[in-house]
């Protein structure tokens, strides 16, 4: 019986190193929500394209979006992770596109409304701050509580 | 009523394997080789027998000229996983009762 439980903790102990390694290595790399941080910057600057000619408005945003991941993974292991996704999870996800959608809509809206030609730049800051700044930390959070088996 | 051990996952290396699986939804075949430090065969041979209990799956997908192997944990796998780590923390518990 001793020697049972003696084998069991042994097994429990080899589960415990498992997700240990697993909360470490599911988070992403930091550049990974630099580069997230800098496309939704770039998204947020759009409103002063509005005046270039339709093609290079239209070209002009893709590609640096495409730049900027082309110089993130530029000889970099994969930034994905495939981790299951808790409800818990999922609902801060949407939490964290609608803060952006709001912030970039508002922006828009006092830039065309009130001429404030500072807001799209102070929302692509404050955008680029938020996720490179709390991305990594709910990137952590996931990473540990998908490990451990929380929901 | 304690979960009774589940002797498919009950080896070292198995529950191992297991464990790594159990957050993602799925695994490329190498990380999980490199991370269980371990040869292909002998991964080869574990992932069977899982996959024999039904416990685990393996999908080929060839990406940029690459073929590469991604392994899942099927949901009976994860619930068998999850019945086998209650069983074990009931067994170590109990045996750490005075009577």
């Amino acid at each position: 019986m001793e020697s049972d439980a003696v084998s069991a903790r042994e097994a429990l102990d080899a589960v415990s190193a498992a997700r240990e390694l697993n909360a470490e290595r599911l988070r992403r790399p930091k550049r990974y929500w630099i580069m997230l941080g800098l496309m939704l910057a770039v998204f947020a600057l759009l409103p002063y394209t509005a005046d270039w000619p339709p093609l290079l408005r239209y070209s002009a945003a893709p590609a640096l979006m495409i730049l900027v991941a082309v110089v993130a993974a530029w000889r970099q292991p994969t930034a994905v992770r495939k981790i299951r996704l808790s409800g818990r999870m999922g609902l801060q996800l949407v939490g964290f596109a609608l803060l952006g959608g709001v912030v970039i809509a508002v922006s828009r809206g006092v830039h065309l409304e009130q001429g404030w030609w500072w807001a799209p730049l102070v929302a692509a800051v404050l955008l680029f701050a938020f996720v490179a700044g709390v991305g990594p930390r709910m990137d952590r959070s996931w990473a540990r509580r998908a490990s451990h088996g929380e929901e | 009523m304690t979960p009774a051990l589940d002797p498919v996952i009950h080896p070292i290396q198995r529950l191992r394997i297991c464990a790594l699986l159990d957050p993602v939804t799925e695994e490329e075949f190498a990380a999980l080789r490199d991370l269980l430090e371990t040869s292909d065969s002998a991964l080869s041979k574990q992932l069977s027998a899982l996959a024999g209990a039904g416990y685990a799956s393996q999908r080929r997908a060839t990406r940029g000229g690459r073929s590469r192997v991604w392994v899942q944990l099927t949901p009976a796998g994860r619930r068998a996983f999850h019945g086998h780590v209650a069983a074990l923390t009931a067994l170590a518990n109990h045996a750490g009762d005075p009577d």
